[in-house]
């Protein structure tokens, strides 16, 4: 008999009361290419390729960039979406 | 590099392979098919990076929900790859076809290159040739994509 799935109880207390913006962060790595992540940020957030380019250049120089923020559902999705990229792409709160 | 990789004027790409290209093009897609577990190959681990940094729980909940289609889209693209491999040259795509060649081939690279041990820039230089070469040409290779694909944003 396969036991019953944990069920995971969310923290309304906590969820109520933590309300700070989550953000997405880009990292640098030595294998994605600046031109591959520009194109990236692009396609993805319908950035201009100045902002794109700007992002790109933090992330280059800096080791990391906050390319978007906001609902948290909002930005699991675009982290999905840079992983599909293969970008090294983490979800944090500000 | 023989490959030829062109925006048509309908918003496609057209694409051609030399013969050797389509060889190594699909031992990249083995490859990738061949992939182990994240815990002992550095590829997998490279392609399943957590989404939360000092939080396992939500990094595991997170991958525990996007794994599935994750994998069903990167088959996907996959198939996509080996369909253009396998047609008569010039093989015409759609943008978004385009798109899943470019995240398959680019997978390949990163696979490849944490295989290698790439960590830091200056771990390029201990390469041996085929394992430098293999990972230039991927690069042209995502560089053209890209190029092409940013002419039809």
């Amino acid at each position: 008999m396969t036991a019953p799935a944990p069920v995971i109880e969310p923290d309304v207390d906590e969820a109520a009361h933590d309300d700070r913006p989550w953000q997405l962060v880009v990292w640098d790595d030595p294998v994605n290419t600046i031109p591959y992540v520009i194109f990236v940020f692009r396609k993805l957030f319908g950035y201009s390729k100045k902002k794109a380019t700007e992002l790109t250049m933090q992330v280059h120089h800096e080791g990391r960039s906050m390319v978007s923020d906001g609902p948290r559902e909002k930005v699991e999705a675009e982290c999905y979406q840079l992983h599909a990229y293969g970008l090294w792409a983490t979800i944090e709160q500000s | 590099m023989d490959s030829q990789i062109t925006a048509t004027e309908d918003g496609r790409i057209a694409l051609s392979f030399h013969r050797a290209e389509i060889v190594f093009l699909g031992e990249m897609v083995e490859m990738l098919e061949g992939m182990g577990d994240v815990e002992d190959d550095p590829g997998a681990a490279r392609l399943n990076v957590p989404a939360y940094l000092g939080n396992a729980e939500a990094a595991d909940e997170f991958r525990n929900v996007m794994e599935g289609e994750m994998k069903e889209g990167r088959d996907n693209d996959r198939k996509i790859l080996l369909d253009v491999l396998a047609s008569d040259p010039p093989a015409l795509v759609g943008h978004e076809q385009a798109l899943g060649i470019l995240r398959v081939v680019n997978e390949a690279r990163l696979v490849l290159a944490a295989r290698l041990g790439i960590e830091v820039e200056s771990d390029y230089e201990a390469l041996d040739v085929e394992g430098a070469i293999a990972l230039h040409y991927l690069g042209l290779l995502i560089e053209d994509l890209t190029y092409e694909l940013s002419r039809l944003l």
